[in-house]
């Protein structure tokens, strides 16, 4: 049955015929998880993070053929997005690990919002807190695994969820601890 | 280097309850994948534009070459709009010098234009009843004939999604012409927190339109 048509199966369909059909099912397989993904890294900009997706899934469509199939393919399309991230973060002139300068306005901008929930916290983190807890404490990345993926050392991805995380705390004040 | 924070047991509760997935916009996966066919990655004609709301369990390849019978009743009014205005302006071009044309057109250009947006609502109107007798037709389909009548149904869940972003379209242009006309502006903003809505997101909190 066409519901249980592997991610390879589809991959190489696309790959050796060109088969647009195996690519929206692919698409619509793993699009949700990836553009809930890249949401909440640009923190909820609807239209950075459509553009993000499409970059991505050209990219991944046309590195198709070299994909070893070494990690599943979500995990695969979603290092594609983060790159694609990332490339945006540098196009921008920022560094993802930047975030000095933000982080008073941002707990100013909360506090007079009022109470506010995890989602809309996440968003106002700064980037570079931002990046790190969404790796970390959302997807389950290592600390290895998201300095390899950040390019920074794992100590910096470290000190940064615990600045990250203390950050979130100031932000969501008592509510989470009542959760 | 600091320690890390330690996250309570609430705290990752909170984490583990944060929803995995958001719809993306329907018209994405058309914009990526006409991309993919135009630059040879991917040969057209092997899919079908997405159902929306049909997310995530519609994952498998749809059947191909289903032909939507919404867009021929929408192609045809479109085209006798386009096809009429164009004799019109034509015929009056042809039957006057140019400066009499241009000051006839310059004159009435309100009156034609008025015209032609009435017109346009006409097949607007015209293209959504003919919608909904396609969905009563779906409606009716023996239980024999799943597949025809799935397809039906996608084709009016384009045929509306069509429908209400023609509609958001002609709200703007209306608030921008009127932008202080406050029932114009309630439209819009219901069209535009709807809009936000079916794309997976929360309706923005300070619109501000000019």
């Amino acid at each position: 049955m066409e519901e249980q048509t592997s991610d390879r199966e589809l991959a190489h369909r696309v790959v050796t015929h060109g088969d647009e059909a195996a690519f929206r099912a692919l698409y619509r397989r793993h699009a949700p998880a990836v553009y809930r993904f890249l949401l909440r890294l640009v923190g909820g900009d609807a239209a950075e993070a459509e553009d993000l997706m499409q970059e991505t899934w050209l990219r991944a469509a046309h590195g198709l053929a070299g994909f070893h199939w070494e990690s599943a393919f979500r995990s695969w399309v979603t290092g594609i997005a983060l790159n694609q991230f990332r490339e945006l973060a540098r196009r921008k002139g920022r560094r993802i690990t930047e975030v000095e300068g933000e982080w008073e306005a941002t707990v100013a901008a909360a506090d007079s919002a009022g109470r506010i929930d995890l989602e809309r916290a996440l968003e106002l983190l700064p980037p570079g807190f931002r990046t790190v807890l969404v790796l970390h404490d959302v997807e389950g990345l290592t600390h290895e695994e998201i300095g390899a993926r950040l390019g920074i050392a794992h100590g910096t991805s470290k000190s940064q969820l615990h600045r990250a995380r203390r950050a979130m705390r100031r932000l969501l004040s008592v509510d989470l601890e009542m959760a | 280097m600091e320690d890390e924070v330690e996250l309570t047991p609430g705290e990752k509760m909170a984490f583990q309850r944060l929803p995995t997935e958001a719809v993306p916009p329907d018209l994405l996966e058309e914009r990526i994948v006409r991309a993919l066919t135009s630059d040879g990655t991917l040969r057209s004609g092997g899919g079908q534009a997405r159902k929306a709301g049909a997310w995530p369990a519609q994952d498998a390849p749809p059947p191909s070459g289903r032909f939507r019978a919404w867009v021929i009743p929408v192609s045809m009014a479109a085209s006798l709009v386009l096809f009429g205005a164009g004799v019109a302006l034509g015929h009056r071009l042809g039957a006057s010098s140019t400066t009499e044309a241009f000051l006839a057109v310059r004159d009435q250009d309100a009156t034609s234009l008025a015209l032609r947006i009435q017109e346009a609502g006409s097949a607007y109107v015209s293209a959504l009843a003919a919608l909904g007798e396609l969905r009563g037709a779906a409606a009716q389909a023996p239980s024999g004939q799943g597949v025809v009548a799935s397809h039906a149904a996608q084709g009016i869940e384009q045929g509306r999604a069509a429908a209400l972003g023609a509609l958001y379209g002609a709200a703007f242009e209306l608030a921008r012409m009127a932008p202080g006309d406050a029932d114009v502006l309630r439209i819009l903003q219901i069209l535009e927190e709807r809009r936000t809505r079916d794309l997976g997101g929360e309706p923005a909190r300070n619109m501000m339109w000019f």
